[in-house]
């Protein structure tokens, strides 16, 4: 068995950062807000609450096996500690794991629990309780979303989700060798499997209550039981969710001693103009900010460009049996992609979105070796020439022997600044000789249309990484994902490259792994543009300046867990 | 009249269900289930599917729907608040809904009637412009922008009142999103009750009355006021109904946990059981309130119980 110094350093050296999320770094001062709850920054011995008010969608659940979006695994996260939790700068740090040895062929990780682990009712949190959880997630019966993650893990017997596959959850490689002790066998390594673990899906839950609960377990209050650094102590869907610091958490007097807030509420607020005038009135300490709230705010203190891990990108369709047959066409493709001027349609977007340059988001991921971004290994594959996109344009006519049109899909209820995203595509694709019919539809209508019936040419479409790896893109467009690549596209060299890294020399060699990556994305965005970046999703928006301490992940979840007044 | 009103519950009663049925049609026919996210297997959906019971003949779930209905259960959100029980996510909300529907009632109808008489009784004066100019305002103004405008001077600028919803202060955070909702309500009974008023003080019995030398004060209240009323009633059953269901837009403004808001959000995400359960209420919200309307329309005058009756 290796030691955990020595594996971060070797094997799982993919899981160390870049140095840092470049998403925010709330290092403003000079506050004009404070929280109409505080004490603001007079901490001296007092004895008053420090909380915090932050704007927040509606949670939708808090049992880990069903939550499917950010804002519940945050919330989760805020109650729920994993083995591992991610620091600020995206490296997995031991939490409920006291500590971890892996064996040395990487495939046997041994996790010791803290003694002083306990759930807030004061039972012990035990190896019984994460068995239980990550079966809970594989269990048909709770039909999880997440339900392959172990399997993208590389976990023995991850795929027992599947009812085909004559597996059950028992057969899920995490046992339990004694009360403190939980081992997991990998069938493969995997340079993300310490990350995950800070993912809620693979989070403990307490069999006896969860059982003693049943189909209510999670549903409420008194019906969910930390382990985190916070209870959740009130939820009023649509309304607001309140955590207070736990005191039956290991780590609740480094918690007090380092000044966390005692409450951190979440308030549901979904019209941006009367949140910012509740942040401006002091009642609130975060607020969103819409695209044309950005420029009036831009110079306010505590005004933030969060960047975040979706990625933007033209799916185009080249199935044999689609309605138009022009997307084969490599010069179509190409004259796509150079004719989009990305930083135009970011500067109309306005909302701290930032231009693609290729299909692995900025501050997604790190060269093994060296630690540099992805973005800065791979450079820019995508560039802005009008010239270039005429004439790839004019060659693809002439080998059709007609003009090209297309119909652009997007999503209509997904936010001004995308409605602004697509018109901006079509005025671009145009500007080279398209002719871009728009055809907006709510999302859920949208993944309708090219999911299920693959009835489009070009839709404006995305992706959020579900990992800090390369391999969540790379996997959408492999020939063989029929779940993702709606598309079709498929190209050899492609394939190849990506199932090198996955499952060929890039298992055992980081570097070959990583340099796969870097190849097989060239492929997908220079060489055959099989699909067009368009731009990485950014949120803009104000955080009091008196606070610090939110951690932002561009993948993974946000951490609300450290907020301090400075 | 009780034969009446037997006959009105029963019709009420089958047009529920009929309006049921199209709501379960219509969700059917519309594009994209409630799981249909990018990351989403077939394999994933269709254990989602099964979990549900959205695999079964749309006949048969609607059987069972209004089997479970009977005994108060809803069926589960899928997408909203996931595996929360509809009825139970109903309770809360829908009272806010109701006491900020109420209440825009209440501050509409004081002022409506308030405006309409004193423009009646001002006939051509000054009085009766203003009155008149205030009512096409209220009409014109959508509820939304008179929202923003109160948020931004009363709430915001002046600090009279907060700006959002508070759970610990309700009444007093929900008058805001109150007087936003009632300004169309005032202009139309304000409108209604001007016209109607004329009337009934250019009629016969007015005249009679007034050269009786019956008090102006007595004469306005118990005479002219409740013959003008007769009419008004019915108008006022629809603008509350119109209220209840029309403030979903209010509620997003003042971020109010109520039924018209999650409606929205059900018919976004697919979420039928929500979208059914928020139409069926507001369908039932309002064949009740015509019933009672109906009720009341006989109670207040009654030729219309003895026709009605007896037809």
């Amino acid at each position: 068995m290796l030691k955990k110094g020595l594996i971060i350093g070797m094997s799982l050296a993919l899981l160390v950062g870049c140095g840092g999320n470049n998403a925010n770094s709330n290092t403003n001062n000079n506050s004009a807000n404070t929280s109409n709850e505080t004490t603001s920054n007079e901490n001296t011995a007092s004895q008053e609450t420090k909380a915090v008010t932050l704007q927040a969608a509606d949670l939708i659940s808090m049992d880990t096996a069903t939550a499917t979006d950010g804002g519940s695994f945050i919330a989760q996260t805020m109650c729920i500690s994993g083995l591992m939790e991610l620091d600020e700068n995206n490296n997995p740090i031991p939490d409920l794991a006291e500590s971890y040895e892996v064996s040395d062929d990487g495939l046997t990780y041994t996790f010791k629990i803290r003694d002083d682990a306990k759930w807030a009712n004061g039972d012990p949190v035990t190896a019984d309780d994460f068995v239980y959880g990550w079966q809970r997630v594989v269990d048909p019966a709770n039909a999880s979303d997440y339900n392959w993650i172990f399997e993208t893990a590389n976990v023995e017997n991850g795929d027992c989700y599947d009812t085909e596959s004559g597996k059950t959850k028992e057969d899920l490689g995490i046992k339990a060798v004694d009360e403190k002790t939980v081992e997991v066998k990998l069938v493969a390594p995997s340079g993300f499997f310490l990350s995950l673990l800070a993912f809620p899906s693979f989070f403990p839950v307490n069999r006896k209550f969860a059982e003693e609960k049943g189909d209510q377990y999670a549903l409420s209050v008194e019906n969910i039981l930390a382990c985190g650094p916070y209870v959740m102590t009130s939820w009023t869907p649509g309304y607001s969710y309140e955590f207070e610091l736990n005191d039956q958490y290991f780590g609740y007097e480094d918690y007090k001693a380092a000044n966390t807030v005692d409450k951190v509420t979440f308030r549901v607020i979904t019209d941006t103009q009367t949140a910012l005038l509740e942040y401006q009135s002091k009642n609130i300490d975060t607020v969103q900010l819409s695209g044309e709230q950005v420029d009036a705010n831009k110079e306010v203190d505590g005004f933030t460009n969060r960047l975040q891990g979706y990625l933007f990108y033209l799916m185009i369709n080249v199935n044999n049996n689609a309605d138009n047959d022009d997307f084969k066409n490599l010069n179509v493709r190409q004259a796509m992609s150079y004719a989009l001027d990305r930083e135009a349609i970011v500067t109309a977007m306005n909302d701290g979105s930032v231009a693609a340059e290729g299909i692995i988001p900025i501050s997604l991921a790190c060269n093994p070796d060296t630690g540099a971004d992805f973005r800065e290994d791979a450079g820019a594959l995508v560039s802005y020439d009008l010239d270039k996109a005429k004439e790839y344009y004019e060659a693809a006519k002439k080998e059709l022997g007609h003009d090209i049109t297309l119909e652009l899909l997007y999503d209509t209820d997904q936010g001004d600044s995308l409605i602004k995203a697509a018109e901006q595509v079509q005025y671009f694709l145009e500007q080279a000789g398209f002719t871009v019919n728009l055809n907006g539809k709510p999302k859920k209508e949208r993944l309708s249309l090219h999911s299920d019936d693959h009835n489009f040419d070009v839709v404006l479409t995305r992706w959020g990484p579900d990992y800090a790896d390369p391999q969540t893109y790379m996997d959408l467009f492999k020939s063989t994902n029929t779940t993702n690549n709606d598309g079709a596209w498929a190209n050899a060299k492609y394939d190849e490259l990506v199932n090198d890294a996955e499952t060929g020399k890039g298992i055992s060699d980081p570097a070959v792994r990583w340099q796969d990556f870097l190849d097989a994305e060239k492929v997908l965005v220079l060489e055959d543009a099989g699909i067009v970046p368009v731009f990485q999703m950014g949120s803009a928006m104000i955080i009091n300046p008196e606070i610090e301490g939110i951690q932002f992940h561009s993948a993974g979840v946000d951490n609300y867990r450290h907020i301090v007044f400075k | 009249m009780k034969k009446y009103i037997t006959r009105r519950v029963l019709i009420s009663i089958a047009t529920l269900l009929m309006i049921l049925l199209m709501l379960f049609i219509l969700m059917d026919l519309m594009p994209g289930s409630p799981f249909n996210d990018e990351k989403l297997t077939e394999a994933q959906l269709a254990l989602l599917y099964q979990k549900y019971g959205l695999d079964k003949p749309i006949l048969v779930r609607f059987f069972l729907y209004v089997k479970n209905m009977l005994s108060g259960d809803l069926g589960v959100s899928y997408a909203i608040n996931k595996n929360f029980a509809i009825a139970d996510m109903l309770k809360g909300r829908f009272s806010i809904s109701l006491t900020v529907g109420a209440m825009a009632m209440v501050i509409g109808t004081i002022l409506g009637l308030t405006l309409g008489i004193l423009a009646a009784l001002n006939h051509n004066t000054w009085i009766d412009t203003v009155c008149s100019v205030i009512s096409v305002i209220g009409v014109s103004v959508p509820s939304y922008v008179a929202a923003l405008l109160l948020a931004y001077y009363v709430a915001f600028k002046l600090q009279l009142l907060p700006i959002l919803y508070n759970q610990s202060m309700p009444i007093k955070s929900l008058l805001l999103p109150a007087l936003a909702l009632s300004v169309s309500p005032t202009a139309n009974i304000a409108r209604f009750t001007r016209s109607e008023m004329i009337d009934v003080m250019n009629s016969d019995y007015i005249l009679l009355a007034q050269s009786k030398g019956i008090k102006n004060y007595k004469l306005i209240i118990r005479h002219a006021l409740r013959n003008t009323l007769i009419p008004i009633i019915t108008v006022m059953g629809p603008i509350l109904v119109n209220l209840l269901t029309g403030s979903s837009v209010i509620e997003k403004i003042f971020g109010i946990p109520g039924i018209g808001s999650l409606m929205i959000s059900g018919i976004q995400q697919n979420d039928y059981n929500v979208t059914i359960a928020c139409s069926f209420i507001y369908s039932l919200m309002y064949i009740v309130t015509m019933l009672i309307v109906d009720i009341l329309y006989g109670v207040i005058d009654p030729r219309i119980r003895v026709s009605k009756g007896g037809a």
